[in-house]
């Protein structure tokens, strides 16, 4: 196969005018930015069909096209698992649970939550831990989507690469605030699914179909038998048995997922209004179901093309698997919808972890320190002032530090396994928090602290559990442990006062008349 | 969720290999924790197993005590409150029952 795939006169053209048409449309959506709130939560104008396409593109980078199609080909379909079990039920819930509590209580961030619940300092903790999150997620994409996808691909230069991303993402998300973003999303997810589709149809043309495809995977012999199999038995060694799938991905990962995301939450905040918010999250789940058929059939479908079409039987590196299916099967223009699919999906995420984490620096770390430094909150101009710098600020230093970043894969590892390990013992006392009134401040921190360092236990363990890669089976009893310790610790140290909890209780921000007039003047204000 | 799928794969399998690389302090502490926790975690283990044959109808049922939840322990004006639009077609419970009929189908059909 050859190393690069070639771009006729036809596909660059396609992949210029669709950059510098979503450039316009970002720069036209900066009109309706007057104050903080057009900035950070688009006026709350966004209609739910925007909010949901918004959500599902935020969430699909352009790397995942790769890997997940990889994974996919190397795996098979039990890769799907995080776009079906691991997004329906989670956004239903968050849907009715967490859209409208977060709506009604006016809180904007999962940090400022915890804030009010417990306080400042486990404010200021939780958003260093999202900001510094967010930030490497930043300088990673910008990295792997240049160096993995753009680089490998297409040989274009990493450096040029990064920084057209970082000029046209950057200008919009500094002009248009998450208005620009969100319409700019739904553009995307248009072409991404345009490209997603075409690739899916000319793949099952390829092979004859679905039937056929199954036929002759099947026939490659019996390490495939599993690859049809979507719910893997509990036993099997890989990452994925049926009930690490269900309990740690559908119940326990997804719900802190969905709920906890600042890319997500941020999205329902800017809705016009509550029904708009919840239906935004519904939508978003229903489009969320069709993405593995876009990006892991593809995957699938090179077990049979590949060997097909270029005579190579032995299996090639499963991350190599979807370009070259887009090398083989798709003709000039179908080629450059394809990379403007890919280019749709790196932005979509860049843009979206920006605004992100600009939000969480402006309301949890700086106006914080604001708030101790001048005795006062910032007001709406200096919010979206301070809002713009670090815009910029944070655009050029993830680009600045993305060939550093991108190249420290111990920073990367550390990172996201401290961040993973928190999701279990996170969404118990958030949860707890929210929904129990008796829980307590030592009950919280107990809960947190002894949960991670049970997480951190269990992922040392080799025994406990049949997966060689038990990172589902952590997070569902690591969840368990922490509900259960919480609600002893709470029990046996003395209650909240009611002032305290008054207005962040679930039952109460949802049926109380009175509270909800108070939050209402709170929000207003 | 894409992306947590992959960072979450990777990470956790560089961990382990990190791990793997090092002494065995981290190995031993693995071991100790797989003495101490086993007695906990091998009957649920067993358990599992066993319900391998039902795990189809396990998540099918996961989805539509979702959709119950929605439709008939939430109330009416609470799941569809402030929707702009007059007419019975915007009713979420309706639409969460459509939302979830695709996954549901998958995990029917591929299982």
């Amino acid at each position: 196969m050859q190393e690069h795939i070639s771009l006729q006169g036809i596909d660059v053209f396609i992949i210029f005018t669709y950059l510098i048409g979503v450039f316009i449309l970002g720069i036209f959506f900066a009109r309706y930015v007057k104050n903080a709130g057009d900035f950070f939560i688009a006026g709350k104008a966004l209609p739910f069909w925007a909010i949901g396409m918004s959500i599902v593109v935020s969430d699909i980078g352009a790397m995942d096209f790769v890997a997940v199609g990889g994974s996919a080909y190397t795996h098979g379909i039990s890769v799907a698992n995080f776009d079906w079990i691991g997004s329906m039920p989670a956004m239903v819930f968050a849907a009715f649970v967490f859209v409208p509590y977060f709506w009604r209580a006016g809180v904007f961030t999962i940090p400022e939550f915890l804030g009010r619940r417990y306080n400042t300092a486990v404010q200021v903790i939780h958003g260093c831990i999202w900001a510094i999150f967010l930030f490497t997620m930043l300088s990673l994409m910008l990295y792997m989507a240049a160096d993995n996808i753009m680089h490998t691909i297409l040989g274009w230069e990493v450096n040029r690469t990064i920084w057209l991303m970082v000029f046209i993402t950057g200008i919009y998300t500094f002009l248009g605030g998450l208005s620009a973003i969100v319409m700019v999303d739904t553009v995307q997810l248009i072409m991404m699914f345009v490209g997603g589709i075409a690739l899916l149809w000319l793949s099952m043309w390829q092979v004859g179909g679905w039937g056929a495809l199954q036929e002759q995977v099947l026939a490659m012999g019996p390490e495939y038998n599993e690859h049809f199999t979507i719910l893997l038995p509990h036993n099997t060694t890989g990452p994925y048995p049926w009930t690490g799938v269900v309990f740690g991905l559908g119940i326990v990962l997804s719900i802190a997922y969905m709920s906890g995301n600042q890319a997500v939450v941020q999205r329902t905040l800017g809705a016009r209004s509550e029904w708009d918010a919840k239906a935004g999250m519904l939508f978003g789940g229903f489009l969320k179901a069709f993405i593995p058929l876009m990006v892991a059939l593809p995957g699938l479908a090179a077990l049979v093309v590949i060997p097909q079409m270029t005579g190579i039987t032995e299996l090639i590196d499963g991350d190599r698997a979807v370009p070259a299916m887009i090398g083989l099967l798709l003709p000039p223009g179908l080629r450059g919808l394809m990379f403007v699919a890919l280019f749709a999906a790196l932005m979509s995420s860049v843009d979206s972890n920006l605004n992100s984490t600009t939000t969480i620096w402006v309301t949890d770390i700086w106006g914080r320190a604001w708030y101790w430094i001048k005795g006062r909150n910032m007001d709406e101009r200096e919010a979206l002032i301070v809002g713009r710098i670090f815009t910029i600020v944070l655009i050029v230093s993830a680009a600045l530090m993305a060939r550093y970043i991108g190249r420290q894969e111990s920073i990367y590892v550390f990172i996201q396994t401290a961040l993973s390990l928190f999701q279990g013992p996170t969404l118990a006392i958030l949860l707890l928090g929210i929904m129990w009134r008796r829980t307590t401040q030592w009950g919280g921190l107990v809960g947190l602290v002894v949960g991670v360092a049970f997480c951190f236990m269990l992922n040392a363990s080799t025994q406990l559990f049949p997966s060689d890669n038990p990172f589902l089976f952590v997070a569902w009893w690591s969840f368990i442990f922490t509900l259960i310790l919480t609600v002893i610790v709470s029990l046996l140290t003395p209650p909240e006062p009611e002032e305290k909890i008054r207005s962040l209780v679930w039952a109460q921000v949802i049926q109380d008349e009175t509270i909800q007039d108070t939050l209402n003047e709170r929000v207003s204000e | 969720m894409n992306a947590l799928t992959y960072f979450m794969t990777v990470s956790l399998s560089a961990a382990e290999e990190t791990a793997a690389s090092a002494p065995g302090l981290y190995e031993r502490f693995g071991a100790l924790v797989d003495r101490i926790f086993m007695p906990v975690f091998e009957p649920t283990n067993v358990l599992f197993a066993w319900l391998d044959p039902w795990a189809q109808w396990i998540t099918a049922v996961y989805f539509l005590a979702t959709w119950i939840w929605v439709a008939f322990i939430l109330k009416k004006e609470y799941v569809n409150l402030s929707c702009p639009y007059k007419t019975r077609l915007v009713d979420l419970r309706f639409w969460t029952l459509v939302a979830m009929a695709p996954t549901l189908f998958v995990y029917l059909y591929f299982t």
